[in-house]
């Protein structure tokens, strides 16, 4: 079994205002694509949402976002063209983005954070429904 | 709104990193108020930015207190009530479902 991309949102460094399209959109895609007794779309919607607020406000150039599909199982990667960065609590700064990603982590299955990059990848708890685990032609 | 006692804000757009300023800002009208009631029933989402504001906010009040620093956060299960109690602003604010708890 492999990873399946079901969406991605291209987004870019410094664009706040197009965070919140964004997340309608993504919000959309579940709404129509999870099963709803298996998933929590609204802590889906906050780990979306931290993610790529984070990645537009702090990161570098072009920020992409993408949902992958494992079987039933969804995972979401965001990435920007930055060098990484390492999250401190010695400004008031990094102390926001370490609350964000603490929320991330508290909602997510997982999260692995790639040292190095700017690389955040988070298992989501949203299943598919039964129809969008075979991949569509 | 304000009734003399009761200061009021209602919040009605998505409180993200884009909408910072503006929050602060509504925030800020509500510094000197003996009871601030922060209205956030009719947002659809609010995240880390919008906890970090609300701390501020509730910092730079005069003696601030639970019983005069107030939000309004919709259902539990909603956003903003998930992540307000993920936050733990339970421990700080007096958190109520509706506004008519919240002005009882």
């Amino acid at each position: 079994m492999s990873y399946r991309c079901l969406r991605s949102w291209n987004l870019e460094h410094g664009a706040l205002e197009s965070l919140a399209a964004a997340r309608n959109d993504f919000l959309s895609f579940l709404q129509a694509t999870a099963e709803p007794s298996g998933s929590d779309i609204t802590a889906a919607l906050l780990i979306f949402g931290e993610l790529t607020s984070n990645a537009v406000e702090h990161g570098r150039g072009k920020v992409a976002a993408t949902l992958f599909a494992l079987g039933a199982a969804t995972a979401l990667r965001v990435a920007d063209e930055g060098s990484g960065f390492e999250v401190s609590t010695t400004s008031a700064t990094d102390a926001m983005r370490g609350r964000g990603l603490f929320f991330v982590k508290t909602l997510a299955q997982s999260l692995v954070v790639e040292t190095g990059a700017s690389v955040v990848e988070a298992v989501l708890p949203v299943r598919l429904r039964g129809g969008m685990e075979s991949p569509t032609a | 709104m304000n009734d003399g006692r009761n200061a009021v804000v209602s919040v009605t757009y998505s409180v993200d990193s884009a909408a910072r300023d503006r929050f602060r800002a509504d925030l800020d009208t509500l510094l000197e108020s003996p009871v601030a009631i922060v209205d956030l029933s009719a947002v659809d989402y609010l995240d880390s930015t919008g906890i970090s504001e609300l701390l501020k906010f509730y910092g730079k009040r005069k003696r601030s207190s639970p019983e005069s620093c107030r939000l309004v956060v919709g259902p539990a299960e909603g956003t903003v009530g998930r992540i307000v109690s993920l936050a733990g602003l339970h421990e700080v604010f007096a958190v109520f479902e509706s506004m008519k708890e919240a002005q009882a």
